[in-house]
């Protein structure tokens, strides 16, 4: 009896500090693996939203048809330059 | 020792969730020469049901113009506070989109759909101009879109 309150304690003691750290080393991992330098996350996301399998944007990049970066998107943002944009007029006269 | 078994399932209750993992998936929405101004595009995640999971990028920054793109528009309300920090330039025909986006395991093959609705001044909206499951199987393989994209791929 008394051994197996000894095991179920150091389990629980284990699970206690395993878990926090393979959250934590999975987070470095991703990190690495898709640097958010230049853009950030999707910290706006709903709380709703299920956290565990919550997405996660880490980088976008606009290609010409060459296959050259034509703008990163994150970058434009930063300049207020979004080239593209500057070709819409301000009347909003799209078809509905 | 019969205790054994309980103490192992409370253990990996536990442990377990905190090992989920999730990988780097490249979406890659390439236009097609439509003949008009960069087009402004919404890429979404829905669950099994059809409804919104995720905002994963839109492209194009004038929210005066996100109404028109339609469904993710209607199930979002296109709320700033939906689109902060995943927003940039709206993609030129022929052009290419790659976005970046960590997704969990747990979402391939579970009934999850990747969405892009497309939108071009003085033409067409296109609500889903691209709907194509979120399966291992699909990753890599081009999917046709219905009015503006030439093709859409995710790549693992």
């Amino acid at each position: 009896m008394k051994t197996n309150l000894i095991i179920l304690l150091a389990t629980l003691v284990l699970a206690a500090v395993l878990g926090p750290m393979a959250i934590d080393a999975f987070q470095k991992q991703s990190t690495h693996a898709a640097p958010t330098a230049e853009l950030p996350n999707t910290s706006a996301a709903s709380a709703a939203d299920t956290p565990s399998t919550n997405p996660v944007t880490t980088q976008a990049t606009i290609l010409n048809p060459d296959g050259t970066v034509a703008s990163s998107p994150s970058q434009d943002r930063q300049a207020g330059n979004d080239k593209s944009d500057s070709d819409h007029d301000e009347d909003d006269d799209k078809d509905d | 020792m019969n205790k054994i078994a309980p103490i192992l399932a409370l253990t990996s209750a536990i442990v377990l969730p905190g090992l989920a993992t999730a990988r780097p998936v490249t979406l890659t929405t390439t236009m097609k020469n439509y003949g008009g101004d960069g087009a402004y595009l919404a890429l979404y995640l829905t669950d099994p049901s059809g409804a919104h999971v995720r905002t994963l990028w839109v492209a194009g920054e004038k929210s005066k113009y996100h109404k028109h793109l339609t469904d993710w528009y209607r199930a979002t309300g296109g709320g700033r506070g939906q689109i902060d920090g995943i927003t940039g330039a709206s993609v030129g025909a022929g052009r290419s989109l790659k976005v970046t986006v960590e997704l969990a395991d747990a979402l391939f093959d579970a009934g999850y759909t990747l969405n892009v609705d497309a939108a071009a001044e003085d033409m067409r909206d296109s609500p889903r101009d691209v709907s194509v499951p979120l399966t291992k199987a699909g990753a890599g393989k081009p999917t046709a879109g219905r009015r503006y994209v030439a093709g859409f791929t995710y790549g693992l």
